[in-house]
């Protein structure tokens, strides 16, 4: 008797038919990639070498270097713990091969290297790759597995850790000889001024500069064009929600606009808040990342309202330059939760007086953060 | 809270292939096969070696919603053997080998539909065992024994799911049966008025030219999205009335029945033709030709391939899906020699050389499946939940209400197999309850 395959159905997958799967989601997450990429390595390597002033071609083209070696680190990290594990049947290196297309393993390596001080020194960098890939990503078993982002891990290992490292290490050789960068990074400047006031902007070049990019600042995330940019595509090709990052920034700018109102500054702070750092970038590459952010429309904005309120507390109250990283850390674990409630209150599909709870402790939680916020980041 | 619209995603239809093959007739089988077992133990009526009439009754099922089961051809009864279901067991059959003769039982000679009562056509609908045929198999005369007023009487033509174009060629061949059995299905419940719900889309533009003059003063026809599952009682009755309802659709005054349902019981009552035979369609990359075949229930499927001149030569069948149903719901069989029952409508052969043995990552916990689930369902949560084995929160993510639509693999990214961890979860709930 002839015998047919037999395995479980469905037999049609829209995989399968419409050519969109999970591999051309991450290619398309690293096509929005690019025009940051881009932008980093032209203020970063072609500015310094037009200008000419650097020490070694090494020291000039180390920005590349860096983009190179992350990401491979970061590969290599995760063919290592794959092979160590054995898992997902894995027994031979072709296996090992086919199950490196499918883990995307570039990609830890490749954000830490974005949103880390462009000099960085090298051990450092590729050490806090290596503790974010494994303790991030394969230590829970892989890609989608993960419970916290693996580059912020990473990242909040260097901070951490390293953190005698990196003052220093946002300034090209170009931008050290200019005198108004006093301090490295925008959001140091401040951090350090006793008072907010619009020089901190006019230092570096005037807003429409913050909104190019050309300022010091980690590798790839001063460029809130180039970083729109990729949002956009990424929206159209719906691979990330634009709820995240529209409320996520929405939240940030309403709570420092009135931080600012009531420090008597105008308009200029929130947008200041908004167009420097990491958030923009954390807003569209990090919060959205769809392993450790909730799934369905409502708890996305409640996450992202939640994320926003976090940023604001580690940065202005906190004075903690790396806010947005362990923010969306944090709101990591808080997404969990907030995903389990949100996936029980759709299987109802009403709100009742029973599974009223969650957005409950949400709102107490949000208006006593948004309070908190108001009152102690004010300087 | 707004309530959620039902997702709709167009699922790609594949039907051209059967539509433009070929349109046969094969309704003197050898032989046709009858489970004594499914849907559960059945009493049965004849010893071998007996003369049966076509109709005439072979088995019973008893209990609440019980039916009898009709001889489908006129023959001997033979031994009961084992044969291959499309549940994919092995099942004990009672054999009729066929005389050829097509000798009808007098039970439903000359009926005279004109001066039924509501309770003679119910009765009917009972004594010939006429099944819903589109997939559950629900006793028909169940859905119209009821005291509940009903305002609509909807056909459903929708025939959601890819690849399959039975009801379509019935409907093509037989426009005057729909039209009849629809008239008397109002009668058999009181309805007001009837609604034929078919897709719109391209190919269905010649049934609509079709069954547009033959429609009476108390009918319509109602295009329907052409998404998948728009096939679903629910959806169907959703869209038509606006309604939505608890349990049974008589709780929002609908009765929902099949096109090929509706057909069968216009048949009946015209030409006295026990619900015997179907369309099927054969189809698939890996046959020689496609097509629908009108067929006995109880048909051997090896037989009906054949007139499809089989699987191509070319095709490695241990690389090859034989397909029970349709693409969605329906069942890879282990062999092809299995026998076809009122509920099939389609048996694909489908080449999978290119998808075997690759490797598919990880759920990335994008939420797709969430998004697209017809009943607000999680199913990657679910598939995580399952892994702990925890029964009260698989309850509480609402795996009961799982429909088993493959909606959620069907959209994965990661070709995760979402629909039968879900079919697990919902046994493994099931199972714990008792």
């Amino acid at each position: 008797m002839e015998k047919y395959l037999v395995i479980k159905g469905p037999y049609l997958r829209s995989a399968d038919i419409t050519k969109r799967n999970t591999s051309t989601i991450m290619r398309d997450v690293l096509i929005a990639l690019l025009p940051s990429i881009a932008f980093a390595i032209y203020k970063n390597v072609v500015l310094v070498l037009i200008n000419g002033i650097y020490s070694s071609i090494y020291h000039a083209i180390y920005p590349i270097i860096t983009l190179i070696l992350a990401p491979l680190t970061s590969l290599i990290c995760e063919a290592i713990s794959l092979w160590v594990m054995k898992k997902r049947g894995i027994k031979t290196f072709k296996d090992l091969v086919e199950e490196l297309k499918v883990s995307y393993g570039i990609f830890p390596g490749l954000f830490i290297v974005l949103i880390s001080p462009t000099y960085i020194p090298l051990w450092v960098l590729l050490v806090s790759v290596a503790v974010g890939e494994v303790v991030g990503k394969m230590l829970f078993g892989g890609f989608g597995q993960n419970i916290f982002n693996p580059a912020l891990v990473g990242r909040a290992f260097m901070a951490f850790t390293f953190s005698s490292h990196l003052g220093d290490a946002y300034l090209t050789s170009y931008e050290l000889t200019i005198d108004a960068y006093s301090a490295a990074t925008p959001l140091t400047s401040y951090a350090k001024a006793g008072a907010a006031s619009i020089d901190i902007v006019n230092n570096y070049g005037g807003m429409f500069n913050l909104l190019i990019g050309n300022y010091p600042g980690a590798l790839g995330e001063t460029s809130t064009i180039a970083i729109l940019i990729g949002a956009i595509y990424l929206i159209i090709k719906d691979v990330i929600d634009w709820r995240i990052p529209v409320v996520y920034l929405g939240t940030m700018f309403f709570i420092t606009m009135i931080i600012g109102f009531i420090m008597g500054q105008g308009l200029w702070f929130p947008l200041f808040q908004i167009l420097t750092g990491g958030v923009a970038f954390g807003a569209v590459f990090m919060a959205t990342e769809p392993v450790t952010s909730p799934k369905t429309h409502l708890g996305r904005i409640m996450y992202a309202l939640l994320l926003g309120e976090l940023t604001v507390l580690f940065r202005l109250v906190g004075n903690m330059p790396e806010g947005v990283a362990t923010s969306i850390v944090t709101m990591n674990i808080v997404g969990l939760m907030i995903n389990k409630y949100v996936t029980k209150l759709r299987v109802e599909d009403k709100l009742t007086k029973k599974n009223c709870y969650g957005l409950v402790i949400f709102l107490v939680f949000f208006v006593l953060l948004f309070v908190y916020d108001v009152v102690m980041g004010v300087k | 809270m707004k309530k959620r619209p039902m997702p709709e995603v167009h699922i790609e239809g594949f039907k051209e292939m059967s539509i433009n093959g070929k349109t046969l007739e094969y309704l003197s089988p050898k032989s046709v096969f009858l489970p004594t077992n499914f849907p559960s133990e059945l009493s049965v009526l004849v010893k071998p070696g007996v003369r049966v009439l076509m109709g005439q009754k072979i088995m019973i099922k008893e209990g609440r919603f019980g039916y009898p089961i009709l001889s489908p051809i006129s023959g001997t009864v033979k031994e009961t053997i084992r044969k291959w279901h499309p549940s994919n067991k092995m099942i004990p059959m009672i054999e009729i080998e066929n005389d050829f003769k097509e000798e009808l039982v007098d039970t439903f000679k000359n009926l005279n539909p004109e001066k039924m009562t509501k309770d003679d056509l119910v009765n009917v609908m009972k004594d010939s065992g006429l099944l819903g045929m589109g997939g559950a198999g629900f006793p028909t005369y169940a859905k119209y024994e009821t005291d509940k007023p009903v305002d609509q009487v909807i056909i459903n033509l929708a025939e959601c799911e890819p690849f399959i174009t039975c009801d379509y060629t019935y409907v093509l061949n037989y426009p005057n049966e729909l039209i009849f059995g629809l008239k008397y299905m109002i009668k058999a419940s009181n309805a007001k008025s009837g609604v034929i719900a078919l897709k719109n889309k391209e190919i269905n533009n010649k049934l609509i030219d079709i069954l547009m003059p033959l429609l009476e003063n108390n009918m319509s026809l109602f295009l329907l999205n052409d998404v998948y599952p728009a096939g679903w009682e629910r959806y169907v009755i959703e869209k038509v009335t606006g309604k939505s309802y608890g349990v049974l659709p008589i709780e929002a005054g609908v009765i929902v029945n099949n096109a090929t349902t509706a057909i069968t019981f216009g048949r009946l009552l015209k030409e006295g033709l026990v619900p015997s035979c179907k369309y099927m369609t054969v189809t698939g990359d890996a046959m020689s030709e496609c097509g629908n075949v009108l067929m006995k229930f109880g048909t051997s499927v090896h037989e009906l391939l054949d007139l499809f001149n089989n699987v191509k030569e070319d095709v490695d069948k241990e690389k090859t899906l034989m397909i029970c149903g349709g693409p969605m719901t329906g069942n890879a069989m282990f062999s092809g020699d299995f026998v076809t029952t009122p509920t099939l409508g389609s048996v694909i052969a489908l080449r999978q050389e290119q998808y075997i043995g690759r490797r598919y990552p990880h759920c990335l916990g994008c939420g797709t499946c969430a998004k697209h689930c017809p009943v607000n369902l999680s199913p990657y949560q679910i598939r995580r939940t399952l892994r702990s084995g925890d029964v009260d929160e698989l309850i509480a993510l609402g795996i009961t209400k799982c429909i088993q639509c493959g909606q959620c693999s069907y959209v994965c990214p990661s070709h995760v197999e979402l629909t039968s961890d879900m079919l697990i979860a919902r046994d493994l709930v099931r199972k714990m309850k008792r």
